[in-house]
């Protein structure tokens, strides 16, 4: 199967007076259909920018310098890439092929005015109904997400944190998608409710069959939804693999920092470590790997590797890959012994 | 200085442009009455030299009664001009006190100073200054600075009331309340650094209206008919019949000069707006990437789109390049 969404050498720059803020460089990540693909990384990592930089929506001091992304979905005809299409064709894609669900439901719907108008506001935009068959379908769009149809006359203040987190996935889904990218969609709510939503999220991907892209910096919650993660680290792909792999058999030094940063739900009680220090500053990338001020197992050799990621050594599958060459399996064992 | 520049950096090109016409009336406020090259109020007894058509010896011609047109625009423009100062100043003063008191106090005093606010709000404003200048001893210019500034306080007021009203109520001034600081602190360190967009529009429209109701009410004589302002001088060409003798030099430059400071200040309202407000410059304005104009509602821009699509003049250049003998089209563009 093709994938979905092809994202090739991918590089987004911040244009500031004082220099390139190289925020995403040269990142190659691909979406099949129907998959969850986590994106990992701490604040400031470039998720974010990874995400709307492939969809265009980044604003003007943002410049894309390099790469190219492939999109392929079973309504359109041959694999367009979206770093070539101009602002119209732009338009037809987005909602009905790539749909977002930001980050806080609060700011993102607008207080004044009632749920039902906003849905259908996307509704009018992005497809071509009646009046009923619109209406209609902002009723079936609520069931989708399980809040009752009588909700659709209410203001966004009169529903809960998780309701509105919940409205706008139904708005994200409003025109069928194929790709729905999830930007840290639970974040501001509780674990309880952010477990439902979760639980929601996994159960329409299964009924509708979109592809979901989920940007968090919460890797935990990543490893219980996504079938593969890929960590980010300072603008560059760090580590991407099956989630099970990456919760067994972490490769980057970076990845076993993030995992061993929270406890786990289950298993015996250790000791959280954390990584020390700060990430560096993107207008002036530090040669090699940009993880090397904080990671344990730097060696001279690691301001020369090639941030390129290759497979992991000792690995039976072929899609876990890393972009620590330093750092085997069995060196790891030595250090921690 | 640096400080300055950058400030006249970020100017949008619409405060530039009011910035420059505003800086060449303050100029000729200054300076005008040194420069004029006559004295406005002397009557050239000669017949020859009345309603004289503009001339080298008069730059803008001459009045019914011999008078220099130019002389009398240059000291009548500090008049003017001065008085919006002063009444701008007083009435924008008074709209902050009483707007930002009567949000921040609530209660009472707020219903009190709303409901005196309301109350000058309705009262027709030229009609009470036509009436009262019947009445008052003088006409000069200090009773008209006291009764323009003692009625155009209250939209000021009311709009500052609004915006401290929100601005009370959000966190960063309830935390600054917690930590204990003084009332006066929180409104003057707090609030009003928060509204100077706001006041500064408030005063500049205020300062439009005063130069506005000034001339007006010096066209129909309400004024110190002995001093040069543009007002007076619009009275003079009209009670002399200006219009109807067709001595436009006389009656266009003083209306001209109006309209000029007027829209200056127009466009000097939008540029503070801007200039106060962030987010409004950032998402209004285009940046320039690779030399091309990029507007923030814009797909982002991909290097390698903007290099095969360059702008127009880029475009023309490159095809005098070298390298355009490289390109895949060629210079001239696709030949169809």
């Amino acid at each position: 199967m093709s994938p979905v969404l092809e994202i090739s050498d991918l590089s987004v720059v911040y244009r500031t007076e004082s220099g390139d803020v190289r925020a995403v460089q040269r990142v190659d990540l691909s979406l099949e259909p129907g998959e969850v693909v986590g994106l990992a990384g701490e604040s400031g990592s470039g998720k974010s920018t990874l995400a709307y930089g492939a969809c265009r929506l980044l604003r003007p001091p943002a410049l894309v310098t390099s790469g190219s992304v492939r999109y392929q979905g079973h309504r359109s005809a041959g694999p367009v890439d979206i770093m070539r299409m101009n602002a119209h064709d732009l338009h037809k894609l987005r909602w009905r092929d790539i749909s977002i669900v930001f980050q806080s439901a609060m700011n993102a719907l607008n207080p004044v005015l009632r749920v039902r108008d906003q849905l259908l506001d996307v509704i009018h935009a992005h497809l071509r109904l009646s009046r009923e068959e619109a209406a209609e379908k902002a009723a079936t769009l609520l069931d989708l997400v399980g809040i009752p149809r009588s909700r659709l006359r209410s203001y966004p203040h009169e529903l809960s944190g998780g309701m509105r987190q919940r409205v706008m996935i139904a708005m994200a889904l409003a025109a069928d998608p194929e790709i729905v990218i999830m930007d840290e969609p639970t974040t501001a709510l509780d674990v309880v409710v952010q477990r439902d939503i979760l639980a929601q999220i996994v159960e329409l991907k299964q009924t509708l069959g979109f592809a979901i892209l989920f940007i968090t910096h919460d890797l935990s919650l990543l490893l219980e939804l996504a079938d593969r993660i890929a960590i980010m680290y300072a603008g560059q792909l760090l580590e991407v693999g099956a989630a099970e792999e990456i919760k067994r058999e972490p490769a980057h030094p970076y990845t076993r920092g993030l995992l061993n940063s929270f406890p786990s739900l289950r298993g015996p009680r250790r000791e959280l470590t954390g990584i020390p220090g700060s990430p560096p500053d993107l207008r002036y990338p530090p040669p090699g790997c940009p993880f090397v001020p904080r990671c344990g197992f730097a060696i001279p050799a690691c301001t020369e590797v090639d941030m390129t990621l290759a497979r992991v050594p000792g690995q039976p599958d072929a899609r876990h890959v890393t972009a620590c060459p330093i750092v085997s399996l069995s060196s790891t064992e030595e250090v921690a012994s | 200085m640096s400080a300055v520049l950058n400030v006249w950096r970020r100017l949008p090109p619409k405060a530039k442009v009011g910035t420059v016409l505003l800086g060449l009336f303050v100029l000729a406020a200054i300076i005008g009455p040194e420069v004029a090259p006559y004295d406005p109020s002397f009557q050239n007894p000669s017949p020859s030299l009345s309603m004289q058509a503009p001339s080298a010896a008069h730059l803008l011609g001459t009045t019914q009664s011999g008078q220099d047109v130019l002389s009398q625009l240059l000291v009548g423009i500090r008049l003017t001009l001065e008085l919006a100062l002063y009444v701008g100043v007083i009435a924008g003063f008074l709209s902050v006190v009483v707007g930002v008191t009567a949000a921040f106090l609530g209660g009472v005093w707020d219903e009190f100073l709303s409901l005196m606010t309301n109350v000058v709000l309705v009262i027709p404003q030229l009609p009470l200054l036509i009436l009262l200048f019947g009445f008052l001893p003088q006409k000069g210019q200090l009773p008209t600075i006291v009764v323009l500034s003692a009625t155009s306080w209250p939209w000021g007021a009311r709009v500052i009331r609004a915006q401290s009203l929100t601005i009370r109520n959000r966190d960063f001034i309830a935390a600054s309340r917690e930590s204990g600081e003084k009332t006066w602190r929180i409104i003057a360190s707090e609030m009003i650094p928060n509204e100077v967009s706001l006041i500064a529009a408030n005063f500049v429209n205020t300062v439009l209206y005063a130069i506005g109701a000034s001339v007006a009410l010096a066209f129909i004589g309400l004024a110190d008919l002995n001093s040069w302002s543009l007002g007076t001088m619009l009275y003079w060409a009209q009670s002399q019949q200006a219009l109807q003798l067709g001595a436009w030099w006389w009656f266009l430059p003083p209306g001209i000069a109006v309209a000029i400071i007027g829209t200056s200040l127009v466009l000097l309202n939008t540029g503070i707006d801007e200039l106060g407000n962030p987010r409004l410059r950032v998402s209004r304005t285009a940046r320039r990437i690779e030399g091309h104009r990029v507007w923030g509602t814009d797909p982002t821009p991909v290097l390698a789109e903007l290099a095969a699509t360059r702008g127009r003049v880029g475009a023309f250049l490159h095809s005098f390049s070298r390298n355009s003998l490289l390109d895949e089209t060629p210079a001239g563009g696709e030949l169809r």
